[in-house]
C-alpha cells in the first residue's frame, strides 16, 4: 500500500462523515476563490523526495543591506511624567503584518474532561459584565470581564463570594438567560493582577482574577456549563463561536454522570467524587506573611512607585510571585521574586527611580511610527515562502543610569517544499536624548548588553519548530 | 433548490437537474478539483464530466447526501486524471503535500509506481478507514476530512472553522499518529 492507495481509499469513506466536514468547513470561509496554484512539484519528483528522504535546498540569504546598520538618527518623543498613574500612551495593540503569532510551539491543552478534575470547579452566575474590553499583554486579544457570584464550589477551598473572571471577547454572549453556570477555572492573580484597558488606554489591577482551564480557543468550550431549571441548557452552543463546545460539554457530563441529561446535583457529586485536588485553596496574600514581603507589597502598591504586573507560580509548585515594572505598558529588568516557603526576597538589582522616569523615551510613539513604514525582513528573500506571523514588540532597560527603549520587529516564514521554517529579525534603538535608529544586534548588545530578547540564530539559517 | 427536488430532476430526465446542480455545487466540486490538479482548465473538465456522470448514474442511484456523492466523483475523477497525466504535468501542491504526510501513516510504503491497489483490497481499505474516522471526535475527523478529502490546506481549514492554524496542524497531526497505529493494528503496512 502506499500513500496515494491511502488518499484514493479515502473517497469511499461514509458520506455521512463527508457531509458533516462539508457543512463544517463552509463556515466562515464563504465561497472559495479560485486561485491559480503558482507553485508546482512533479509527482514524480515529489515520490522521489519522499523515498530518497529530503533534498537540502539552499535558501538564499539576502546579504543586509548597506542601511542595515545606517547611523542616522530620527526624532522621538520623550515622556517626561512620572507614570505614576498606570496611564499609557502610544499604541497598545499593534499588529506589524497579517498572520497567525509568531510563536508556533504551542503546548497541547488539556482536554475538558481533566480539566475538571484539575482546576477550581465552581457553579456560579454572572451578576454584572465590565464595560470595558481589557488585554493581558499590549498585543493580546481582547477580553470581557464577567463578576461572578459563587454559588457553589465543587473543587478548591477558600473560594471568594463574588470573583472576576476573564472571558475572550471573541466568545461573548448574552449571560443573563442561564440561571447557573459551571466553570473549571485556573487563578490568574492574588492583587495587583495588572491587564490593559484598552478603552481607557490605561492599565488596571485586579484582585482575585480567574480564566478558563482550557481555553474556548482551543477546545470550544467544556470548561463552562450552563443549566437552566435542573436540566444543561444547550443554548450556549447556538453562537457558532462554539462549534464544538457542545460536543465537549456533552462529552464531561457523560464522563461524570454516565448520561448527558443529568441534573446539576448529579454532575456536581460527579466532579466531587472524582476531582483531584478538593481542597486546594485559593491564593491570597495572607500565606506571604514575612517582612520583607511587607517592604515588597508596600513598594509595588499600584501607582506609588510605578506600575508593576504580577506573576505567580502555578499551584503544586513552590510558591513565588514576582512584580515586574512596566513603563507605558512595556516591560523593564525591575523584577523582584518573593519565595513565600522560603521567606526570601531576591530581586534583578535595577530599579527606576521618579527622576529615571522623568526622561523615558516612547517606545509606544516608535511602534506607531514604524507601523506606516511598511517593515520588511532585512536578512531573508522572500521569494517562495510563505509568511506564517510577524509582530512587533518592545521593552526597556537601564544602562548607567539613562533608561533605553528597544523596539523589534519580528518575521517567521514557512518554505513549503521542504517544509522549513525560517525566522528573521529588525532592531530600533530609542535613547533618552529623544531619537531613535536602526541597529544591527551586535551594535544593541554593545548599549545596553546582553539580553534575552535579542535573538542569537544566525540570520537565513532553518528554525526548528514544533508542529 | 433543494437536494430533493434536484434528484427528482435527474429521475424525471430533466436536464435543469444539471444546471441546479451546478448552480449548488459547481464551486465546492472546482475546489476539490483544483486542489488536485492545479490547473483551471482540467478542473474544469473535471467538473462537467462529474455532471455528466451524475447524470448517467441518477436513477438508478438514490445520493442520501448529493453534496457528499458529487464530492465523491469530482475526487476520483480527478484522481483518475491525474493519473492518466503525462510526467510534464503536475498535481496540485495541496495534493502533493498531504500525500506527502500520508505517507507518515505507513509503516513500510511499498515501491508501486505503477500498480494499483487490488480492488478487494482497496474496498477493505476504506472499510478500514471508515472505522478509523469513526473513533475521532467529531472536530477531529472535520479536520482530517478537511484535509485529506478535500485537500484543503491548514490554513484553509483554520479560516474555515475559526480556528489557530497551529491547532489544526497539531490536530493533523495527532491524527496521522493515530492512523498509523490503526492500519498497523489492521495489518494493512504488509
Amino acid at each position: 500500500m502506499t500513500e496515494k492507495d491511502l488518499l484514493s481509499a479515502l473517497s469511499d469513506v461514509d458520506e455521512g462523515y463527508v457531509e458533516h466536514a462539508a457543512t463544517a468547513l463552509e463556515g466562515r470561509g464563504g465561497g472559495r476563490r479560485r486561485r491559480i496554484l503558482q507553485t508546482v512539484i512533479a509527482l514524480a519528483a515529489a515520490l522521489c523526495l519522499l523515498i530518497a528522504g529530503t533534498v537540502g535546498v539552499a535558501l538564499s540569504v539576502r546579504e543586509p543591506d548597506g542601511t542595515a546598520t545606517e547611523s542616522s538618527s530620527f526624532p522621538l518623543p520623550l515622556l517626561t511624567t512620572p507614570h505614576h498613574s498606570g496611564e499609557l500612551s502610544g499604541k497598545q495593540y499593534v499588529s506589524l503584518l497579517e498572520g497567525s503569532s509568531l510563536s508556533t510551539d504551542e503546548a497541547e491543552y488539556p482536554d475538558p474532561v481533566i480539566a475538571y478534575r484539575e482546576a477550581y470547579v465552581i457553579t456560579a452566575r454572572v451578576i454584572e459584565v465590565l464595560p470595558d474590553v481589557y488585554s493581558r499583554t499590549p498585543y493580546a486579544a481582547p477580553d470581557k470581564i464577567l463578576r461572578l457570584q459563587v454559588l457553589d464550589v465543587l473543587n478548591g477551598a477558600n473560594m471568594p463570594e463574588e470573583i472576576y473572571f476573564l472571558f475572550p471577547a471573541e466568545y461573548m454572549i448574552d449571560f443573563s438567560p442561564y440561571s447557573e453556570i459551571v466553570f473549571a477555572m485556573q487563578q490568574l492573580g492574588i492583587e495587583n493582577f495588572l491587564l490593559y484597558n484598552q478603552t481607557d488606554r490605561c492599565v488596571e489591577s485586579f484582585s482575585l482574577l480567574f480564566d478558563f482551564w482550557t481555553h474556548p480557543i482551543h477546545t470550544p468550550n467544556g470548561a463552562m456549563i450552563p443549566f437552566t431549571d435542573g436540566t444543561p441548557d444547550l443554548r450556549l452552543w447556538e453562537n457558532e463561536n462554539w462549534r464544538y463546545g457542545a460536543e465537549n460539554a456533552l462529552e464531561v457530563l457523560k464522563t461524570y454522570t454516565g448520561k448527558t441529561d443529568c441534573t446539576p446535583e448529579e454532575f456536581k457529586a460527579g466532579i466531587r467524587a472524582q476531582t483531584r485536588y478538593p481542597d486546594c485553596p485559593v491564593r491570597t496574600q495572607a500565606s506571604f506573611d514575612f517582612d520583607a514581603a511587607r517592604t515588597v507589597f508596600a513598594y509595588v502598591e499600584p501607582y506609588i512607585n510605578g506600575t508593576f504586573m504580577q506573576e505567580e507560580s502555578d499551584p503544586g509548585d513552590p510558591p513565588l510571585i514576582s512584580y515586574i515594572r512596566l513603563i507605558n505598558g512595556f516591560r523593564t529588568e525591575e523584577r523582584i521574586v518573593m519565595n513565600g516557603e522560603k521567606q526570601t526576597v531576591t530581586d534583578s538589582g535595577v530599579r527606576y527611580t521618579a527622576e529615571d522616569l522623568q526622561s523615558v523615551p516612547d517606545i509606544g510613539a516608535l511602534i506607531e511610527i514604524l507601523e506606516q513604514k511598511n517593515l520588511t525582513p532585512p536578512h531573508l528573500d522572500t521569494d517562495g515562502l510563505e509568511m506564517r506571523g510577524g509582530q512587533i514588540t518592545g521593552w526597556y532597560r537601564k544602562v548607567n543610569g539613562k533608561v533605553y527603549g528597544i523596539v523589534k520587529a519580528e518575521w517567521l516564514f514557512f518554505e513549503p517544499r521542504q517544509r522549513q521554517y525560517y525566522r528573521d529579525d529588525l532592531y530600533f534603538l530609542a535613547t533618552p536624548d529623544g531619537t531613535y535608529r536602526k541597529v544591527s544586534r551586535e551594535e544593541l548588545r554593545s548599549v545596553i548588553g546582553e539580553d534575552h530578547y535579542i535573538d542569537t540564530y544566525p540570520h537565513g539559517s532553518r528554525v526548528e519548530v514544533y508542529e | 433548490m433543494d437536494d430533493h427536488a434536484i434528484i427528482a430532476l435527474y429521475n424525471a430526465r430533466d436536464e435543469q437537474a444539471i444546471a441546479e446542480t451546478a448552480h449548488k455545487y459547481g464551486a465546492h466540486c472546482l475546489a476539490i478539483a483544483e486542489n488536485i490538479l492545479a490547473s483551471i482548465r482540467d478542473s474544469e473538465e473535471c467538473v462537467n464530466d462529474t455532471w455528466l456522470q451524475t447524470w448517467n448514474s441518477i436513477p438508478p442511484a438514490n445520493p442520501h447526501s448529493l453534496r457528499a456523492w458529487l464530492s465523491r466523483v469530482t475526487r476520483n475523477l480527478a484522481l483518475n486524471r491525474l493519473a492518466a497525466r503525462s510526467a510534464d504535468k503536475r498535481a496540485g501542491e495541496h495534493y502533493t503535500t498531504a500525500l506527502e504526510e500520508l505517507s507518515e501513516c505507513i509503516a513500510a510504503p511499498t515501491d508501486t509506481e505503477g500498480e494499483v491497489l487490488r480492488r478487494e483490497e482497496a474496498k477493505a481499505l476504506a472499510k478500514s478507514l471508515n472505522r478509523f474516522l469513526q473513533t475521532l471526535p467529531t472536530r477531529d475527523r472535520d479536520i482530517f476530512l478537511g484535509r485529506y478529502y478535500f485537500l484543503y490546506s491548514a490554513k484553509e481549514i483554520a479560516q474555515r472553522l475559526g480556528m489557530k492554524e497551529n491547532y489544526v496542524r497539531n490536530v493533523l497531526s495527532r491524527t496521522r499518529e493515530k492512523l498509523r497505529g490503526h492500519l498497523r493494528k489492521e495489518e494493512f503496512d504488509l
